[in-house]
């Protein structure tokens, strides 16, 4: 290889280094002005009262899905401008909401696009866009803090429920003696006085309830059993009940005879012939012990004037 | 006043057509001779980032951020002051030892008798060839710096290129980027001037070609890391 061309492959070689590297620059310049050259894009512009360090290159989203991203804020009028631009259209409707929210715990912003009900109507051309005023977390911990603050020292002061329990003692006082009293019925009921404690500490309760349901077992095994009447009426047999039902069969028969004035106490319910004589002859009756009671006397004095001869 | 000196060598060497040669020469020693030793370190650097970071971030389990931190540490600060570290290391010690050499065999005396402008022969293919070859060095230093993470990540992590793209892409920004390739032009200048320096101050035969050797390397990184610091308080504060 002569000089000429080492030198030339050398400048050939150079050159397409540089150049190559020069092409890398212009696509990384390209990418990382996050500008899509290729492809359709469409600008927004939304208005703020504050945007809470919103920047330029801070992400859009729109339900969840990063659609685009903040192109240039500035201040206007008292009111802060975001232009955005976004990969694809968005369709904002009555009730939409735009709101600059944290990016992460560790900071950053992006901007989050709600479009609104799906049954609100759509938004007129030429409307300005109002952004919802940032909340702004680190304040709302301060007020959060404050708050703190305020309901410590009212509890340090002894206000309120909490205030007082830390503060006052009658509580406390309450306590001891509901706590003392507990101790004196404890103790009673430990000696065994009193119902509750004879039925802790008496063991005859006991006895008895257990010969109570020995008893009890008793009877019931006999039932079980078919003895007894009880025991009967409650066993498979059916005798008893055929005997009842035989018993309830001719009651119903002697029912129906007197009802039909069948026989002496049919006669003495239906025929009044009886009545009446029965009345008479308890009316004649009457009237001989009256005729009695009247001749009383007179047969005494007769028995005694008599009887002396 | 070295600086002015440079500048006013820098016009009269524009408007020259003989140094072209030399130039181009010296783009292909600092450029494409140092190539594979910039790949290497761009490469590991890259890889090293992405594993510490992308490890604390686990932690967190927000490993997925390791894109961005490699992204914007080598575009703002690792790119261009690793690339001047290699260069200054490489390049720029050969300068002192090349124009160290010359003043000890007193050639440069002998262009001196010539009529012949040492600093406009010998130093101005040198500077603009490093202040044109560092930024372009650069660039491709971010670029195999990047890849290195996404293979760490992708590989490691479990972070697919394509999050790991998205991610390096979304918080870096072109300002980044060109504050970044200013650094390296500014690195390119500083290396050629200390080298420069040393080689024609060089006393003492071959151990005085050491010593401006071992200085220029040294002065070289102290000079990037004060500069690399006062220019990123120059444009983020």
């Amino acid at each position: 290889m002569n000089k000429f061309t080492r030198e030339i492959s050398v400048e050939i070689l150079v050159g397409l280094f540089m150049f190559t590297v020069l092409i890398a620059l212009s696509i990384f310049t390209i990418v990382l002005s996050h500008e899509k050259l290729w492809s359709e894009s469409h600008s927004y512009e939304f208005v703020f009262t504050e945007v809470s360090g919103l920047r330029e290159g801070d992400a859009v989203y729109l339900r969840g899905m990063n659609v685009g991203r903040v192109k240039q804020t500035t201040l206007e009028d008292n009111r802060v401008h975001v232009y955005v631009t976004l990969d694809l259209p968005v369709t904002l409707r009555h009730g939409y909401q735009i709101d600059v929210v944290d990016a992460s715990m560790l900071g950053g912003k992006i901007l989050k696009i709600y479009e609104g009900p799906d049954d609100a109507p759509v938004l007129g051309e030429n409307i300005t866009i109002i952004g919802r005023k940032p909340v702004d977390m680190i304040q709302q911990l301060g007020e959060a803090v404050e708050g703190l603050q305020e309901m410590i020292n009212a509890v340090a002061s002894g206000q309120g429920t909490l205030g007082k329990l830390l503060h006052d003692d009658t509580m406390y006082e309450n306590m001891t003696a509901i706590s003392e009293d507990l101790q004196v019925v404890i103790d009673k009921v430990a000696r065994g006085e009193g119902t509750v404690g004879k039925l802790l500490n008496d063991d005859s309760v006991y006895d008895d309830a257990a010969v109570v349901m020995a008893n009890l077992r008793s009877v019931t095994d006999r039932i079980a059993a078919g003895e007894g009447t009880v025991g009967k009426l409650l066993m498979e047999d059916s005798t008893v009940y055929e005997n009842v039902d035989a018993t309830m069969v001719a009651v119903r028969g002697i029912t129906e005879s007197i009802n039909a004035g069948e026989g002496t106490l049919g006669k003495l319910v239906r025929d009044a012939k009886l009545y009446d004589e029965a009345t008479l002859l308890v009316e004649d009756v009457r009237a001989a012990i009256d005729d009695l009671r009247e001749a009383s006397p007179i047969t005494s004095f007769g028995s005694v004037m008599f009887g002396a001869f | 006043m070295f600086m002015l000196l440079e500048a006013t060598w820098f016009v009269q060497f524009a408007f020259g057509k003989r140094s072209r040669h030399e130039t181009v020469t010296q783009l292909f020693i600092t450029g494409i001779k140092s190539l594979a030793v910039i790949t290497v370190v761009a490469l590991f650097t890259g890889m090293i980032l992405a594993l510490q970071t992308g490890l604390e971030l686990r932690r967190y389990g927000q490993e997925v951020y390791i894109g961005s931190a490699v992204a914007v540490s080598m575009i703002r600060e690792m790119g261009p002051f690793m690339t001047g570290l290699i260069i200054a290391a490489s390049v720029g010690s050969a300068i002192a030892a090349q124009l160290g050499t010359m003043t000890v065999s007193e050639e440069i005396s002998a262009l001196e008798v010539m009529s012949i402008n040492p600093n406009r022969f010998l130093v101005m293919p040198r500077l603009v060839a490093l202040a044109l070859m560092m930024p372009v060095l650069t660039v491709y230093t971010n670029i195999l710096g990047i890849v290195g993470g996404a293979v760490v990540g992708a590989t490691q992590l479990g972070v697919s290129v394509t999050s790991y793209m998205d991610n390096a892409t979304q918080f870096a920004t072109n300002k980044d980027l060109y504050v970044g390739l200013f650094k390296a032009f500014i690195f390119g200048i500083i290396i050629t001037t200390v080298s420069c320096h040393q080689g024609f101050m060089t006393t003492e035969g071959a151990v005085g070609v050491g010593k401006a050797t071992r200085s220029s390397v040294i002065i070289s990184f102290l000079v990037i890391l004060v500069v690399g610091y006062m220019v990123t308080r120059l444009f983020y504060i």
